[in-house]
């Protein structure tokens, strides 16, 4: 492929000169025309010369233009892994669709592509969206057993009422341990009255009656009956009936308020 | 034109079954800036040779083949390859430089005066000696201008025909190729556009 050379300079022969019929002219008629076409070519005769800087204008503004085929730009810049010029091709469409410059076959192939690559963003939009969604989800679901945030679930075991608080080892048979009871351990008293936290250590009398009517000899001999410290190393205190002491250590204040 | 950058070698061995102007069309199709100077190395001349010849102005010739080019380029795609490529760019470039000569305003003239100095005019002071004929080139280029007005008052189908093959240089088979008509009716139009022409060029001396 070789640059071409100007065309040479036609001029108009009388056998180019047809009626509508496509028979020759009268000879009047013909040269009527030829004056006309003399005319013409008088204008011909003295051409510019071309300046250097035209052609380089013209490139430069060519430069800025996008390609033509713009699905085709794509491609082509994808094939030969140009990432940069894919990215280009694509940012051409939205100025070759709207721009009314371009042919309307090319700028509704830039907006078909755009309508693409639109839906496309949309689809991963709300694909990413969803499956962010599904995280935060999960991560809401997963907290909550593992935090301490939820302690209203514990009281639920520890509906004690009632003065059988107060004494957490009663014991089975107050008549069998009352020597000890009377005779060594009265100091062990404000330990056990202490370990209730307060609320039930100040009121030894509030002793079940039963109990104190089951140690009526131990009161008569020393210190207050519930003071039977012995009555700890008691291993049953199911077979004195008694509802479970062992649990009544955690009382809620709330319950005791609300009594 | 120097300093064109020829197409490769190898891509033109591998598509040896098509015209050379497909070839090119394809390479910049394909975004290849090198085809794209090459052809506009090799057309602007004529390009801007045509332009001049419809509007009689170098530098609105030189914009409307710029103009030309653009247009040409955003097309190619659409190409058909019926014809030659500076064909189709030419006929591009005379419709561009047409609708650029309908709406430039009238020339204002210059008066010539007389050559005894009774009457003096720029014309006869710019040359004292009257080596030149200054007058008989203002009066050539107000001929000129005065054909280039009725070219381009008459109808586009006498008009296109008459610029492709007087100022494109195309011989009318290609004309006929370019517009996709028979060569019977481009030489009617021819015919009926040169006594248009000539008609009111007659009209425009009474």
């Amino acid at each position: 492929v070789t640059p071409s050379t100007p065309r040479p300079r036609l001029t108009l022969l009388a056998d180019e000169l047809t009626d509508v019929a496509g028979r020759p002219l009268p000879p009047d008629e013909e040269r009527r025309l030829l004056e006309a076409a003399a005319l013409l070519e008088a204008l011909v005769r003295d051409d510019p010369a071309l300046r250097p800087e035209v052609v380089a204008r013209a490139l430069t503004v060519l430069a800025r233009e996008p390609q033509p085929r713009p699905l085709r730009a794509l491609v082509v810049a994808l094939r030969r892994r140009q990432v940069r010029q894919a990215a280009a091709a694509v940012g051409s469409w939205w100025s070759v669709a709207g721009h009314p410059g371009w042919p309307v076959p090319v700028r509704l192939q830039a907006a078909a592509g755009l309508a693409l690559v639109a839906a496309i963003a949309a689809g991963t939009l709300g694909l990413g969206a969803v499956a962010g969604a599904g995280l935060v989800e999960r991560a809401l679901n997963v907290g909550p057993p593992a935090s301490p945030v939820a302690p209203t679930n514990v009281p639920a075991p520890t509906p004690p009422r009632g003065p059988v608080v107060v004494l957490p080892t009663p014991t089975p048979s107050p008549a069998q341990e009352l020597p000890e009871a009377t005779g060594e351990e009265p100091s062990e008293t404000p330990a056990l009255t202490a370990a209730p936290e307060g609320t039930m250590t100040p009121r030894p009398a509030t002793t079940p009656p039963r109990q104190a009517g089951a140690t009526p000899g131990a009161t008569a001999g020393a210190t207050p009956a519930p003071a039977t410290p012995t009555a700890t190393a008691s291993p049953s205190p199911l077979s004195t009936g008694t509802p479970l002491p062992s649990e009544t250590p955690e009382p809620s204040d709330e319950h005791h308020h609300e009594d | 034109v120097e300093g064109a950058s020829p197409i490769e070698e190898p891509a033109v061995a591998r598509r040896q079954g098509e015209t050379p102007d497909r070839i090119l069309v394809a390479a910049i199709l394909d975004g290849d800036q090198g085809a794209l100077r090459f052809l506009v190395e090799r057309e602007s001349a004529a390009l801007v040779r045509l332009c001049y010849r419809i509007l009689g102005d170098l530098g609105e010739a030189e914009d409307a083949a710029q103009e030309a080019l653009v247009i040409a380029y955003r097309a190619l795609g659409t190409w058909r390859g019926e014809g030659s490529l500076a064909g189709w760019l030419g006929r591009i470039a005379a419709r561009v430089a047409t609708r650029r000569a309908r709406r430039l305003r009238a020339v204002g003239w210059v008066t010539p005066g007389s050559p005894d100095g009774s009457d003096p005019s720029p014309l006869w002071a710019a040359r004292p000696d009257g080596s030149a004929d200054p007058l008989t080139a203002a009066l050539r280029a107000e001929e000129a201008a005065r054909v280039r007005a009725a070219v381009a008052r008459l109808p586009d189908l006498y008009r296109e025909v008459v610029v492709l093959r007087f100022f494109a240089d195309l011989p009318l088979a290609e004309i006929a190729l370019q517009l996709g008509k028979p060569l019977g009716t481009v030489k009617t139009h021819l015919h009926r556009g040169l006594l248009r022409l000539r008609d009111e060029l007659a009209e425009g001396r009474r």
